[in-house]
């Protein structure tokens, strides 16, 4: 079934390309936000079923900002997506308590994550 | 040699904005010492209240065009030289400084384009460095076993098949990436097919 998804990521670029991932398979793309800032604040205005978090954004990175939503919202789904070494971040994200990690370089494994 | 060209190009850069507000003010200054001549003539010989008044309009418009001098410095010309210089940087490969975004003005809007501009070049740089990276690994310990290389062989592949799905997301200047071929934009085929 289609989700709703905010995707966060301070390139213009790869928003477009995370959109043009997952709007084939049925999803809506809800908002878009290029910090951790702006992405908090249309958290919590959308209420997405799913976010996609890059980690290295100015402003505030994507680590800080899934920690603030998991605040407010431990059940929140958050996918992290991003050019940082999986072996080394994979861990620290799912003690965050998100769903998964993908590198931008097999950006697909996002539809994975979200059908597992 | 070529860093001292980018140094006079910075300098040039800086030097001729500046010129053009000094002069735009340099001339606006003997048009308001005129306009001052005028108002001190023309109040002659009236009483001391008109004299007063043209004196006091006088110095109203000396202080308006100071502020406004003052103005134009602060909020164009010095925004500008800064955004021209780390433009500059920027097109010399140096991504670690971005424009500091001082106004939501035009002269804003442009330093948060460029900002944009450099996030978008740099994902491009690590993703093809990733790419890279994820090529090397299973070439590195390539495995005597041949059943098990067919097995990295297929990892190479499916990165290179990722890195030319990513190539084909953009739109490109003056080329065009299809049928596995880079042809190009402008030419015409007619050309090609005769070399
Ligand atoms: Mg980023």
């Amino acid at each position: 079934m289609g989700k709703r998804i905010l995707i966060v990521d301070d390139s213009s670029m790869m928003r477009k390309m995370i959109a043009k991932i997952l709007q084939p398979e049925g999803h809506t793309i809800i908002g878009e936000a290029k910090n951790g800032l702006e992405a908090i604040d249309l958290y919590k205005s959308l209420q997405p079923d799913i976010v996609t978090m890059d980690i290295t954004m100015r402003d505030m990175d994507g680590l800080e900002a899934a920690k603030e939503i998991f605040s407010f919202d431990d059940s929140a789904q958050i996918i992290f997506l991003s050019n940082l070494d999986e072996e080394k971040y994979r861990e620290e994200v799912e003690r965050l308590g998100a769903l998964g990690f993908a590198n931008k370089h097999k950006a697909k494994e996002i539809l994975d994550i979200i059908n597992r | 040699m070529r860093a001292k060209v980018e140094m006079n190009k910075q300098d040039n850069c800086k030097q001729n904005l500046k010129k053009k507000a000094m002069l735009f003010f340099s001339l606006s200054i003997p048009l308001s010492l005129l306009i001052i001549g005028s108002m001190l003539y023309a109040s002659q010989g009236q009483s001391d209240k008109g004299l007063w008044v043209a004196l006091f309009a006088a110095v109203l418009l000396l202080v308006t065009l100071v502020l406004g001098s003052l103005f134009f410095q602060r909020s164009i010309v010095v925004p500008l030289q800064e955004l021209c210089s780390t433009v500059q940087r920027i097109s010399n490969g140096e991504f670690d400084n971005p424009v500091q975004i001082r106004t939501m003005d035009e002269i804003g809007q442009v330093g948060e384009s460029v900002n944009d501009l450099v996030i978008n070049v740099q994902e491009i740089l690590l993703y093809a460095w990733n790419h890279t990276h994820k090529n090397f690994t299973p070439l590195k310990e390539l495995p005597a076993d041949p059943s098990l290389l067919k097995n990295e062989i297929a990892k190479i592949y499916r990165e290179n098949e990722n890195m030319k799905e990513f190539l084909l997301t953009f739109t490109y200047f003056e080329v065009k990436l299809e049928h596995e071929k880079m042809v190009s934009d402008t030419l015409d085929d007619s050309n090609a097919d005769n070399s």
